[in-house]
């Protein structure tokens, strides 16, 4: 019974995000497990309904986002191989800034909270529960006390206790790059005895919980940190189900499994991450059985891919968009913007840039996994009417059009979108001029140039956890204006005031409330074409059993919700 | 000549300087920010702020330049952002890696090369030399990238004779580095393998038709004798010079080969470096490059007077 109601959960939620995103499956046990979960997500896309009963059968949670299970034996042992494009940079939390260099931080230290498989909510990972007090200024977790350490130079895989919680997150407050826990607000953590922490806050912070999750805020003991100093980055040492054992800068990056390890132990006796630049080459290497998994596939080697049935995809959480110069130049004018917006076939747009299926269509300046999203806003999007862009253009001073800039990075994906804005646009006057560039100076121009009338548009994706204030806020606080997130300058007392109300609550349907407003407020203002939910793309042997593409597109190997293993 | 060799380096000198400025400020004028590059543009401004100071960027350009002099007259190339390691570190971690594979690539190259010019010299407008020298023009044309990636296809993918990618692992034998060898070095050597075969092609013809190449043949002497020590040591110089351009040829091949096997040598370091814009990385690999050319050109510049007596090194 447990199982039938299982299974109408997956279908459910299954149908959830494939309305949303299109992407086809993103599981992968056997090539029928993935066959069966692009079928859901065709069939959901063109409306119909998925019976439970049919789509759970191999399925423990289906989605967007899911994984699959076999019923054959599973194999213990073997190194699980990985082809990623770049070197890790560094693997200490306060400084890592790459995806790269979180898929192997993932598998070897551990935040509290980690999000679940479709990543829409947290599960208690080091902590067992957690109490915020009704002002939002206290979080009280109780942390597992059956977590040890693995073995590094300076202690010898001691058990974790609640100051290595205070050592790690007070350190990530004081110390990162990046801010990974707002830090303006979480003040500072109370050890209460070995098993229990208090987090306080100088003010409420509605995403700190979920900041926890982050890997920037893994629990560290302090006499690894400390004693490696700057090189802890090469030697990191943490709680996770694999230990750090070699990193060959451009080759590769080796892990073990940890035999101590307190959760599921692992099938894999390892993982090798191998630096792989190339994704044809690495297709290449998954079909004569180098490599297991390869991640970041693009272009021709997702068709590759999928034509030899390697292919796992799933819509990603970021949006990708092209926004506006909402104060100089001719787009500061709302109905402008509302005319260039109508002027597109989105539809067509996404159809036309992704090809491969690798892109699907969004309408909101929000990821689909959010809380906040709601498809109900979608329709805020004007609809495809060239001849009323044309009128509207006129009425607001431009009859005869006029010539704008695009400022994009020089990735294939925005080249093709500028080349179909420039046709969408041509049609109603207006002239694109399209300025491709690589992304440290697209982001230099966009940031530099957009008060000067240079830049009056700009084409970007951005990637954040789920957590509406990781968009809404950077996009369109006041006090982002001259970040890059914001660079087309959107400021709005209103909408100040609600992003800061679904900043400082902790209750998810009031900040949802909030952030709702926000949404509604700034899609009416046009600031910009929302246009599509880019997926990734992995190849993945057909030995590999277990592997799972989550939206965040975390290299999960052992996990509470799946352990690859490998066939021999 | 010890003495007249050294003076030749104390020469290069003001040429390394020229090349260090251009390329601190060649590196500059990119547009871009390192900080961004290297915090990514979801970064808080102060974050980026703060990184720029750590990187010194928040310095005026002659303050920047004078520092970097300063640090190379130390022995310090910088400090890689991009590996966050010494520059001049990695550069010594990498080199054997590029090394090792333009040495294997170049001597392919020259003895496969020059075997094939000597037989369409003697051969000369046959069929035999008239497909030599069609595949020579091949090879100088074919892009590295498509070679490989066909050669993968066929041998990797279809025939599975030779590894994909990689370098291989001495801990595995030495069979498994060669077999990763292979692969890279031969499209690597596509390019000089096919400059070496034209050039002793044309040199060779020039010898064999010279008046003591047909007295040795009138005095009886055998034709091998004749071609393998009379002719081909006097075809070698012209074949010494185009090995020194070559050198560098095939150094900068290998940033484009590295990347499609994922060799781990200079050629992928110096992607990572201009993709991060990491200006440190950039200018120590564009200098030990520099210096690499210079030292190869002395190089040649000994050998051609070793091989002919009748070119010396001048003084001064």
């Amino acid at each position: 019974m447990k199982k039938r109601q299982l299974a109408a959960l997956t279908a459910a939620l299954a149908v959830t995000i494939a309305s949303v995103s299109g992407c086809a499956g993103s599981s992968k046990t056997s090539q029928t497990t993935a066959e069966s979960a692009t079928t859901a997500a065709e069939a959901t896309t063109a409306g119909s309904t998925v019976s439970p009963d049919a789509k759970a059968t191999d399925q423990t949670l289906a989605s967007g986002i899911s994984v699959g299970k076999t019923d054959a034996e599973v194999k213990k042992g073997g190194t699980l191989v990985v082809a990623m494009p770049s070197s890790p940079r560094t693997l200490d939390p306060k400084d890592y800034s790459t995806m790269y260099e979180n898929h192997i931080m993932y598998n070897v230290a551990e935040p509290l909270y980690i999000w679940d498989q479709d990543y829409k909510s947290l599960i208690p990972n080091l902590a067992t529960d957690c109490t915020v007090s009704e002002d939002g200024l206290s979080y009280t977790i109780n942390l597992r006390d059956d977590v040890y350490f693995q073995p590094g130079k300076f202690q010898d895989g001691r058990k974790m206790t609640a100051e290595d919680v205070k050592y790690s997150l007070e350190r990530s407050k004081n110390e990162s790059s990046s801010d990974r826990i707002c830090r303006d607000f979480f003040d500072y953590v109370e050890v209460v005895n070995d098993t229990q922490v208090i987090l306080h806050m100088k003010e409420a912070a509605g995403p700190f919980m979920n900041m926890l999750a982050d890997i920037g805020n893994c629990i560290l003991p302090k006499e690894e940190v400390e004693g490696w100093g700057d090189e802890f980055g090469s030697h990191l040492i943490g709680t996770g189900p694999f230990i750090l054992d070699e990193i060959v800068t451009d080759e590769k990056v080796t892990l073990k499994k940890n035999e101590n390890y307190w959760g599921t132990e692992p099938n894999v006796d390892g993982i090798e991450f191998r630096i792989v630049s190339d994704s044809n080459q690495a297709i290449n290497a998954v079909q004569t059985g180098e490599i297991d998994i390869a991640m970041y596939l693009q272009g021709e080697s997702i068709k590759r891919a999928k034509d030899t049935g390697l292919l796992l995809q799933t819509p990603s959480s970021s949006i990708t968009f092209v926004r506006f110069n909402l104060q100089n130049g001719p787009t500061a004018n709302a109905d402008v913007r509302k005319a260039l917006t109508m002027a597109v076939d989105i539809d067509s747009l996404v159809t036309g840039i992704y090809q491969y299926g690798e892109g699907t269509r969004a309408y909101q300046p929000i990821t689909a996994y959010s809380f906040a999203y709601d498809t109900a806003y979608n329709d805020l999007v004007p609809a495809y009417d060239v001849e009323g862009a044309k009128k509207l253009l006129a009425e607001a001073g431009y009859p005869d059009g006029f010539t704008m800039t695009l400022y994009i990075g020089s990735t294939t994906y925005r080249e093709k979108m500028a080349q179909m804005l420039q046709y969408y646009w041509s049609q109603i006057g207006v002239t694109l001029d399209i300025k491709s560039s690589t992304m440290a100076d697209w982001s230099a121009a966009v940031v530099d140039s957009w008060q000067a009338d240079v830049v009056n548009s700009y084409g970007v994706s951005w990637n954040s956890n789920p957590d509406p204030y990781g968009f809404l806020e950077k996009f369109f606080s006041t006090n982002t204006v001259h970040a890059s997130s914001n660079a087309g300058g959107y400021t709005d007392e209103e909408v100040d005031t609600w992003l800061h109300e679904g900043f400082s609550q902790t209750d998810e349907a009031a900040r949802k409330e909030s952030y709702g407003k926000v949404i509604e407020k700034v899609m009416n203002d046009y600031t910009g074409i929302y246009y599509a939910y880019e997926c990734r793309n992995w190849a993945v042997s057909e030995k590999v059993h277990d592997a799972v593409l989550r939206a965040d597109t975390q290299m999960l190997v052992a996990t509470p919700f799946n352990n690859i293993w490998i066939e021999e | 000549m010890g003495k007249i060799i050294i003076k030749r380096l104390l020469q290069t000198l003001p040429t390394l300087l020229v090349v260090v400025t251009i390329t601190f400020f060649l590196t500059r004028m990119l547009p871009g920010d390192p900080a961004v590059a290297i915090l990514g543009i979801e970064a808080e401004p102060e974050d980026i702020e703060a990184m720029r100071a750590e990187m010194n960027l928040d310095k005026s350009l002659p303050e920047q330049y004078v520092l970097y002099l300063d640090g190379l007259l130390h022995g310090d190339f910088g400090y890689s952002y991009s590996y966050r390691q010494e520059v001049l570190s990695l550069i010594i971690s990498r080199i054997p890696n590029t090394l090792s594979l333009t040495m294997v690539a170049l001597l392919f190259a020259f003895f496969i090369g020059t075997a094939v010019g000597i037989v369409a010299a003697l051969k000369q407008n046959t069929a035999i030399d008239y497909i030599f020298m069609v595949l020579a023009l091949i090879g100088v044309s074919m892009p590295i990238f498509w070679l490989a990636l066909m050669l993968v296809l066929q041998l990797s993918v279809n025939m599975s004779l030779l590894p994909v990618m990689g370098m291989g692992d001495w801990s595995k034998g030495v069979g498994d580095v060669v077999s990763h060898m292979i692969l890279p070095a031969f499209c690597l050597a596509t390019i000089p393998m096919a400059t070496f075969a034209r050039t002793t092609r044309s040199s060779m013809i020039d010898i064999m038709g010279s008046d003591y190449i047909r007295c040795l043949k009138a005095r009886g002497i055998r034709r091998v004798k004749v071609i393998m020590i009379h002719a081909l040591k006097n075809a070698l110089p012209p074949l010494i010079t185009v090995l020194g351009l070559q050198i560098a040829g095939t150094f900068t091949g290998a940033i484009i080969t590295e990347g499609i096997f994922s060799w781990p040598g200079m050629g992928t370091m110096i992607n990572t470096g201009i993709n991060n814009r990491d200006y440190a990385l950039i200018q120590g690999t564009v200098l030990f490059s520099a210096i690499m050319f210079v030292f190869c050109n002395m190089l040649v510049d000994v050998a051609y007077a070793l091989l002919n007596p009748k070119v010396k090194l001048e003084k001064g």
